[in-house]
């Protein structure tokens, strides 16, 4: 696979079609799997893929890298690219996809990462290039909804307790909200303090308030890589409201995240047949 | 010389609410010492001086002039136990900050001036980094008393006039010889620490740019970093009634030096990954000669979601610099 | 106690429609409860998910949004788009777990003053049952 990746990347700089590459290296002193922007086709040599990559590369893009700039994406990672160009942030012409066929990456070494059990998209649906053998991509071992079952079980005051619970270790660092890669505003909304909507300290309220706003901002953007769990340092579950709001645009739209490029967010448009039913009434599981 | 635990426990809940770390590494008040773990928790220890939200003073709003209360800082007497050397080495960095005159926090004062530290050696971990810096897991040169775990209790040093004082009104266990103080582990590549004039010359160096490509700027290292300290001050309300309060800030935000107008200089990301080096490892050091804005905690390389190693980060760059130097030379 | 209790419920009303259908009430001497408090915006496609949340959170025992039928928007479509986004809040504070009979999302026209008082009626009643403060409401300015 390393293989093959440097050739198609060397390929691309000799063609004039990347004027830099977004990959993964393996770093000489700590050996531990880290980002890496190479500018010279010779560098090439250093870049990797294996389930060690587990970092999403789209958070690392923007318009100051040398473009067209071409990026290492596996599935996940490709709904997001997409979504950036469908959201306006870049043109078509100014990413190069290099489509990994990843069949999961573990981010403790060990398992399967829990967002990869559930992968239906092993393979970047923005491909320029292909690296690897697609054929033989592993099923889903679960569904999303198998995942949200237990909390579509619980009463309202079970669900608050749980979300109460999930979110006390919340101290504001954001650290969700930087590596997401559609985390993209200019301002975050926790940064406006005319009207301050989001309390910057950390309590059951404000805790609550960032966390809900952060999923509604996602809904129908997420694309379910969990970096924002996997990047909290102190264990918040934020993924998971991501995830049920993820089944319900599904459900109500027919909408998934990244998977067309172009075409309009569902929030951005709306069907004359759109049902008065979905206003009133309880979700219940 | 030896003491039991439960002779320390009986002793510090005498002075009052005994601060501890949890299970989830935070700092809570607990009547009983838990057992420790090797090395040092997840939240550093400056939590309990430079807490992340602190109130400075409250009014309420109406009609007329406001009557501002400013909050009083906390004297309560009390004790820390189980802080590292790494995170109390920091506190004497913060001390420059916090302490120095004309501009003394009170609030910091009042919290250093009335709590005891009570330090616990450690047993290093791959990412502790202490000897870098000349001190090691045993160091006490920065707390009141430095214990180090034996089967049944602590040995138990003085670090302090302060911590002279405690010992001498605990029912001392026989005295006991104390072994020689272990160095600190480094990591095997390093070879020293950076010349910070070096580094500032070489503030436009394009490497800045290539380490930054993997930072995302998440800001989680800044957030566990011991040594940290920058603060904003933000007003909360609630029906009228005001709070100031001062809250822990974080260079690697995006907005950290936006300015009213919009001009934000650090609005590349590679350049507040260069910021936090710089600062650490040249302005305190040109600044305070003989300091360095680290302690080798390594919380920044354990919690970075990016795989990302600060310390390779400096070694890197200077290697570069260096190798560039010999070239010119 | 829940005779006692009165509920403080935020009503977001679009300014062409549902405003005029609650002036309506009004000027009809219609009895309206008066726990309902007026926030008029310009159209139901205004209300940003956040007016929402803010409400919940500074202490609103319920929230309630009105626009104009789809179909008779002032601007055309605004309410179309609000429906999208109010399907998913409504299903996200359901999540969370505020009770959904806390939320009440309707379409009234200028003509529907008896139809606003009844509604309002209703849905005071219903949060009035619930008889306690939502989840989310802050206590007060921490210490």
């Amino acid at each position: 696979m390393n293989q093959a990746l440097r050739e198609a990347v060397k390929h691309l700089f000799a063609e004039g079609k990347v004027k830099s590459v977004l990959g993964y290296r393996e770093h000489p002193l700590s050996k531990a799997v880290v980002a890496t922007l190479i500018t010279r086709p010779e560098d090439a040599d250093t870049l990797i893929f294996d389930d060690r990559c587990v970092q999403n590369l789209a958070r690392g893009l923007s318009r100051d890298l040398p473009l067209p700039v071409g990026i290492v994406v596996k599935g996940c990672d490709g709904r997001a690219v997409s979504m950036r160009i469908t959201e306006g942030d870049f043109a078509r012409e100014q990413i190069v996809a290099i489509a990994v066929a990843c069949p999961g990456v573990k981010a403790d070494g060990k398992n399967l990462d829990e967002r990869c059990q559930r992968c239906e998209m092993h393979v970047s649906p923005l491909a320029d290039v292909t690296v690897g053998d697609v054929s033989a991509l592993p099923k889903p071992e679960k569904t999303r909804a198998e995942t949200i079952a237990k909390i579509k079980a619980m009463t309202p005051a079970e669900r608050f307790e749980f979300w109460q619970k999930a979110f006390e270790p919340c101290t504001h660092c954001y650290a969700c909200r930087e590596v997401c890669p559609l985390c993209s505003c200019t301002v975050c909304v926790t940064d406006q303090n005319s009207p301050r909507w989001i309390e910057q300290t950390a309590k059951p309220s404000s805790n609550l308030m960032w966390h809900m706003i952060r999923a509604f901002h996602h809904a129908g953007r997420c694309v379910d890589c969990g970096e924002c769990q996997r990047a909290c340092p102190e264990g918040v579950p934020m993924h998971l409201l991501d995830l049920c709001l993820a089944e319900d645009v599904e459900e109500l739209f027919d909408f998934k995240t990244g998977i067309k490029q172009g075409g309009k967010w569902p929030f951005l448009m709306f069907d004359p047949q759109d049902p008065d039913s979905w206003l009133g009434g309880p979700h219940r599981g | 010389m030896k003491i039991s635990r439960e002779t320390l426990q009986a002793a510090l809940c005498k002075r009052g609410p005994v601060w501890v770390p949890s299970d989830a590494g935070r700092w809570t008040a607990v009547q009983a010492l838990p057992e420790l773990g090797p090395i040092r928790p997840r939240r550093p220890v400056k939590d309990l001086f430079t807490p992340p939200r602190r109130e400075i003073a409250r009014w309420k709003a109406g009609a007329g002039p406001a009557e501002i209360q400013p909050a009083k800082p906390d004297e309560t007497p009390g004790s820390v136990f189980g802080v590292r050397p790494c995170d109390a080495r920091a506190l004497l960095l913060l001390d420059r900050t916090f302490l120095q005159a004309p501009y003394v926090d009170p609030h910091y004062k009042a919290r250093r001036d009335n709590l005891l530290l009570i330090g616990v050696a450690c047993q290093p971990g791959p990412t502790c980094y202490c000897g870098v810096f000349g001190f090691g897991p045993d160091d006490k040169d920065a707390v009141d008393v430095m214990l180090t775990p034996e089967a049944d209790g602590f040995v138990a040093q003085s670090g302090s006039p302060r911590g002279q004082a405690f010992l001498a009104t605990v029912e001392a266990g026989a005295a006991v010889p104390v072994a020689a103080p272990r160095p600190g582990p480094k990591p095997e590549w390093w070879t020293g620490l950076p010349d910070p004039k070096a580094l500032y010359a070489n503030f436009d160096h394009p490497m800045w740019r290539e380490l930054g490509t993997s930072c995302m700027n998440c800001g989680v290292c800044t957030q566990y970093c011991p040594t940290c300290q920058c603060f904003t001050v933000d007003d909360e309300s609630f029906k009228g009634e005001i709070q100031r309060l001062r809250i822990v800030d974080n260079c690697q935000r995006s907005d950290f030096t936006r300015m009213a107008g919009g001009h934000n200089p650090r609005q590349v990301a590679a350049s507040r990954l260069r910021q936090r080096v710089m600062h650490k490892f040249s302005y305190i050091p040109t600044q305070n000669p003989g300091l360095v804005g680290c302690t080798g905690c390594g919380r920044c390389v354990d919690l970075c979601p990016l795989d990302r190693h600060l310390f390779a980060d400096v070694f890197e760059i200077m290697k570069r610099i260096n190798q560039e130097a010999e070239r010119v030379a | 106690m829940s005779e006692n209790f009165q509920p403080r419920i935020v009503g977001f009303l679009c300014n062409w429609c549902s405003y005029a259908g609650a002036d309506l009430a009004g000027t009809s001497r219609l009895k309206v409860p008066a726990n309902l408090r007026v926030v008029r915006v310009p159209c139901s496609g205004r209300i940003n998910p956040l007016f929402i949340f803010k409400a919940l959170e500074e202490g609103a025992d319920g929230v309630m949004v009105s626009g104009c039928h789809p179909g008779d928007c002032h601007y055309i479509s605004g309410n179309r788009y609000a429906k999208r986004k109010l399907a998913v809040l409504r299903r996200l504070l359901d999540w969370v777990g505020i009770e959904p009979e806390r939320i009440h999302f309707t379409w009234l026209s200028a003509s529907e003053g008896a139809r606003y008082a009844v509604e309002v009626g209703e849905f005071v009643d219903k949060v009035r049952s619930l008889g306690r403060r939502n989840p989310m409401a802050r206590q007060g300015v921490a210490s």
